[in-house]
């Protein structure tokens, strides 16, 4: 009865506090303290996987969002330097607006969820480790297995590593000049933006 | 060996990928060609495959419909690399800033490509949602690829803003998917449906709806496509325009199809109004557009509007008809990209009046684009009207004849603004002094092609009768 | 007090109420958010919350089986792609443009 009771417990305590973290992160002036709260929302979230039994997903989540993801935020907010990235503050009609469209789909879903019966299993879960099936899983090649989405996630991992660094990256393809792409101070003032007119200028010059 | 096509193309991103290290700049130029050759080899594989059979144990399908779709991420993929290559390797890439790392572009655009192959063979939902991640997430980095251009980087912002919120609105809808049946593979799931409760249903379906919606630009979800076309380079925004498009299809396809099935009954007059409101809201405001890739946004936006007319129908005859539009929507926006992009690498121009007098300086360009506009207008004898009879024959069985009267005058309105573009190309003066402009003869070749494709599916309904007696088979498979 | 917690431990509706709860919120700030990254949080939010209902639903409706934590680890893959390449996208942006303020991104309006 202890168990079960401090399970409630449990509960309840790491659903409020990811409820107000969560609030904090869309809430926060500062997005550094935004993304601070995200990050405890999602240990919060960690938390109650393992209440669920999802252990290896709980080490998963703390691993990669938590210290890959929302790091990852907090550098791009830190290494851009800029006042303006740390600020947000919505206009209050916009908000006024915001809460009355998300609250009416928290209504509606809450509905939802009240009216119907979701078809709970008497299975009790088995008693192997889940780490192990999920490792036997993912790599399965049978029916059941999900070696195929393991194989395109990989796929899309990679891509998006060499995407991001393309993107990002601050020197330009050789063959052109070599600019630092806005980050040293007062660089934007001397390359505006490369406009449409300049645009034909340029093609007008290299038609005569 | 079924995901033959598959594997050659991711075989060739890396492939590409490896090769750009050991060449100099000057000699990129290759990579272009090594990718419409692996694509190409993927194309002839997937014509050598059988077109029935699954893998790994039922994770992986394979069905004519598959296929089709198959056939037309893969003519996407090889159009829009030959309009790269117009852009990348041209004299356009020495005029703008931010072009460049064509090895790094043609992987990222292979990868999009099999992501779109994967998302029509996924079996269950997790591969689906892997998949679609896959064929959308770099796209998010091809359209902000000019890195010194504002709108391009606008545009990007603006595409992974609505993509994430897209996936997460699927993701949900697929979560109390997986709550209602317990299972994720689609069979399973479409099985259980039938006895699951409602409200819970609807609420899955609806999300999964807003999702589809925002990959398919159906109107209340369409805010994003104007400025992500307006701003992605050319080539992307062509295949934005077909692949992202016949991807969400796809997508669609699969959920309202494989899972939902005959829980679809009820939706019809839902999707009739989407339809109506799509095509009417997309073809008012093309008509007001002042950019030629903006204008080709909406007028996307209206196109997507037709082709959802086929979820009216039962599979048998909605997913041909729905196939065939694809078709030759890919086909006819294909070739009025390619003069698109064209045009705006040799001169910079991307304004519709700026296309005066191309009929007199470039003939042959301006009489692709004119059959290309016709068709994408459903002018009779091209495979635009035939593609659209199918469709609206759909809806008309299915009881909604309001909705092909609506249809009907949407087609009348976008007649006028695509002969908008004609009239500028035909009758408008010529600039002063404006000359013959150079065309690269892969580009000339493929704005040929496709424009003689497009004249031909309206004659022959051989494509039409294919994909239709495909589609019978695969029901009867599926039902027997 | 013990006895009355006991006999009140979280059923599956109210692990549901939580994650729509989490939802909600992070569609709010989606909807309110000015800064593009702030709005990448607010997603992120949405993913969580989709993830949880996985988790979820795997351990009360189907707990033979590990589908839905399967799924939840490739949500957090695929999140973790999005983040890469939504960063990359703003901070080239920041640098050229000096900001992510989605209501100054009105180039191409007519």
């Amino acid at each position: 009865m202890i168990a079960s009771a401090s399970y409630t417990v449990i509960f309840y305590l790491l659903a409020a506090l990811a409820v107000l973290l969560s609030l904090a992160v869309v809430n926060a002036w500062k997005l550094l303290r935004a993304a601070i709260a995200l990050m405890g929302v999602l240990s919060m979230s960690a938390g109650l996987y393992v209440m669920l039994d999802a252990s290896f997903l709980a080490g998963v989540q703390v691993l990669v969002y938590v210290g890959g993801i929302v790091v990852l935020i907090v550098f791009a907010v830190m290494l851009t330097r800029s006042a303006e990235l740390l600020q947000d503050n919505p206009a209050p009609l916009r908000k006024i607006l915001g809460a009355i469209a998300s609250l009416a789909f928290l209504a509606a879903t809450v509905g939802v969820f009240r009216s119907s019966p979701f078809l709970l299993s008497a299975e009790k879960a088995p008693l192997r480790d889940n780490t192990t099936l999920i490792g036997e899983k993912l790599l399965d090649y049978g029916a059941g297995g999900y070696v195929l989405p393991f194989e395109i996630i990989s796929l899309l991992l990679l891509i998006a590593i060499i995407g991001g660094i393309v993107v990002a990256r601050k020197t330009e393809p050789q063959g052109q000049p070599f600019t630092t792409g806005g980050d040293e101070a007062g660089e934007a003032e001397f390359r505006p933006p490369f406009t449409q007119e300049e645009h034909e200028d340029e093609l007008e010059l290299v038609e005569k | 060996m079924l995901m033959l096509p598959e594997i050659i193309v991711v075989l060739t991103a890396g492939v590409v990928l490896c090769l750009d290290l050991f060449l100099t700049e000057r000699s990129r130029v290759i990579l272009a060609p090594v990718t419409l050759l692996g694509l190409a080899l993927g194309f002839a594989a997937l014509l050598v495959t059988p077109q029935t059979g699954d893998l790994l144990g039922g994770r992986f399908g394979m069905d004519p419909i598959a296929w089709w779709f198959k056939v037309i991420f893969l003519i996407a993929g090889f159009v829009t690399v030959i309009l790269s290559m117009d852009l990348l390797d041209g004299r356009a890439a020495h005029r703008m800033r931010g072009i460049g790392f064509r090895g790094e572009y043609y992987t990222i655009l292979l990868s999009t490509i099999v992501g779109m192959m994967f998302l029509i063979s996924a079996r269950e939902t997790i591969t689906l949602y892997v998949s679609l991640e896959t064929a959308t997430i770099p796209l998010f980095v091809l359209t902000a690829w000019r890195r010194d251009h504002v709108q391009s980087g606008e545009a990007g912002l603006k595409y992974v803003i609505i993509g994430a919120l897209a996936s997460a609105f699927i993701l949900y809808g697929l979560s109390i998917l997986y709550g209602l049946t317990g299972q994720t593979s689609i069979v399973g799931m479409s099985a259980k449906l039938a006895d699951v409760p409602r409200p819970a249903f609807w609420l899955a379906a609806a999300m999964l709806m807003t999702g589809v919606g925002f990959k398919l630009t159906i109107v209340p979800f369409h805010m994003w496509a104007a400025d992500v076309y307006e701003g992605a380079p050319a080539p992307v925004t062509a295949y934005l325009s077909v692949a992202s498009k016949a991807a969400g299809l796809a997508f669609m396809f699969q959920v309202f199809y494989r899972i939902f099935g005959s829980e679809l009954a009820g939706w019809t007059p839902l999707i009739a109004a989407f339809a109506a409101v799509t095509m009417s809201l997309g073809n008012l405001v093309a008509i007001v557009q002042d950019n030629i890739k903006r204008f080709m946004a909406f007028s996307a936006i209206s196109q997507a509007g037709y082709l959802i007319l086929g979820f009216l129908g039962p599979a048998d005859n909605g997913v041909p008809a729905m196939l065939f539009y694809m078709l030759v929507y890919i086909l006819s926006n294909l070739a009025v990209f390619a003069c698109i992009v064209w045009y705006s690498n040799e001169t910079g121009r991307e304004r519709i009046e700026e296309y005066r007098g191309l009929s007199l300086t470039n003939p042959i360009m301006a009489l692709g684009m004119m059959i290309a506009l016709f068709s994408l207008a459903g002018i009779p004898p091209l495979s635009g009207f035939v593609g659209k009879f199918f469709l609206f024959s759909i809806a008309a069985k299915a009881g909604y004849n309001w909705l092909v009267a609506v249809a009907a005058v949407n087609s009348t309105i976008s007649l006028f603004y695509y002969l908008r573009i004609v009239r500028q190309m035909y009758i408008e003066p010529i600039y002063e002094g404006a000359g013959t402009l150079p065309v690269r003869y892969t580009v000339a070749a493929t704005v040929g092609l496709l424009s003689l494709a497009v004249a031909l599916m309206g004659v022959i309904p051989y494509f039409y009768e294919t994909i239709h007696a495909q589609t019978i088979t695969w029901l009867a498979s599926l039902i027997g | 007090m013990t006895e009355f917690l006991a006999q009140h431990t979280p059923t599956l509706t109210h692990w549901l109420y939580l994650s729509t709860l989490l939802f909600s919120i992070g569609l709010y700030g989606l909807l309110t958010r000015r800064n593009a990254v702030g709005i990448l949080m607010a997603v992120e939010l949405m993913l969580n919350s989709a993830a949880l209902n996985f988790v979820v639903f795997n351990r009360f409706c189907a707990p033979a089986t590990v589908d839905g934590q399967i799924m939840a680890i490739f949500v957090i893959a695929a999140a973790a792609a999005e983040v890469v390449v939504g960063m990359a996208i703003f901070v080239a942006l920041y640098r050229y443009r000096g900001t992510v303020d989605v209501n100054a991104m009105d180039t191409m309006k007519d």
